[in-house]
């Protein structure tokens, strides 16, 4: 008999936190406000490794009906071919653009991750846990794997790079006095994958959602394509 | 309800189906390349093709794409047995983590932003010649 506990705790905690952001249960104050801004994943990874720390849950316990969660993780990138399809409209109209905005984005990022951590000391497996990080998490995850890096790691750099780029990313924007929907969507979605694309959904914008959509997308195979060449040349 | 679920599953069906078929040409062609990714391209262009209709899919994918944070959990889960390590190299995680995301914000929007505007002129002074 398999442990549901896993299986349960997850979806409880990312359920909950989803639905006490859409409450109004609790009084708003500012704390409280500013931490329901954040994402769900965010409050509910937090909670569930508190809960393993003070309880002494073992991973391999939790794990034992997690990983039939973590195993949906695959068709859902394969999914992601689907907003593609649904919008590729705009992808043949401002082709020029997008393309050449897609790869500079994937190979910026994947550069300027090695250089910083590399004047860090970091270590080599952290280095390369770290280079896909601005890609969408599945994406992200396989290529980690794919270059012997640490999933985990990974997974977790990608939700708190999500998190930045979601709360400041606009805001940064507006400072640079970029305006046109296209431009936000893009640089949204190519920084912060699915949970700047989110914030874009918050914002009703709709031709922001579909251009952060596409771009998290097509970022993350060109940096798939992109990685293992880069990891070729700096080894 | 069940229909809904019938709905998933036949979809979940067609979804793990690519990603067998790109396991299959990933492992036959030792291609170093994530096979779901492959699956990813590969079903984009079945969907534009018409290969796969896209009342077959539309269901599932909007719910794996809407509830997709929530299968990264468990790998929350899994940094508690690389606590060491990030104890380690926590200021590097941090440091790339603001710096890169910032930069990488500010250069695509200036790129695009004025890329566009750069290739609106210039396609409007192809037409004036």
């Amino acid at each position: 008999m398999i442990n549901p506990l896993g299986f349960l705790l997850t979806i409880g905690l990312y359920k909950g936190a989803e639905a006490l952001k859409k409450s109004q249960i609790i009084k708003r104050t500012f704390v409280i406000k500013s931490i329901f801004a954040l994402p769900p994943i965010f409050i509910a990874g937090t909670v569930l490794l508190i809960l393993m720390k003070s309880f002494n849950i073992d991973f391999n316990t939790y794990n034992e009906s997690a990983k039939y969660i973590t195993f949906l993780l695959t068709p859902a990138t394969i999914a992601l071919g689907y907003p593609v399809f649904k919008y590729k409209d705009l992808l043949v109209k401002h082709k020029r653009v997008i393309y050449s905005a897609f790869i500079f984005a994937a190979m910026t990022a994947i550069c300027l991750t090695y250089i910083i951590a590399k004047f860090c000391h970091s270590e080599y497996k952290i280095i390369i846990s770290m280079l896909p990080k601005s890609v969408t998490a599945p994406i992200a995850v396989e290529i980690s794997k794919e270059l012997g890096g640490i999933p985990e790691l990974t997974a977790c750099m990608v939700v708190l790079t999500g998190v930045f780029g979601a709360m400041f990313g606009h805001k940064i924007l507006e400072i640079i006095r970029v305006k046109s929907d296209v431009a936000i969507g893009l640089a949204m979605g190519a920084a912060s994958h699915v949970i700047g694309t989110a914030r874009c959904v918050e914002k009703g914008r709709p031709k922001q959602v579909v251009m952060a959509s596409v771009a998290l997308v097509i970022v993350g195979v060109v940096s798939a394509v992109l990685a293992p060449f880069f990891v070729w040349i700096i080894k | 309800m069940f229909k809904n679920f019938i709905n998933f599953c036949i979809g979940l069906i067609i979804l793990l189906f690519f990603y067998f078929i790109s396991f299959v040409i990933c492992k036959l062609t030792h291609l170093n390349f994530p096979p779901s990714i492959l699956g990813l391209v590969l079903f984009a262009m079945a969907l534009i093709t018409g290969i796969v209709k896209e009342k077959y899919v539309q269901f599932t994918c909007e719910i794996l794409i809407k509830n997709m944070a929530m299968f990264l959990i468990p790998f929350w889960g899994g940094l508690i047995v690389y606590e060491k390590l990030l104890e380690k190299n926590w200021l590097s995680v941090l440091l790339v983590i603001l710096i890169t995301t910032t930069i990488i914000i500010v250069a695509t929007g200036l790129f695009v932003e004025y890329g566009t505007k750069f290739l609106r002129l210039h396609n409007m002074r192809e037409q004036d010649d």
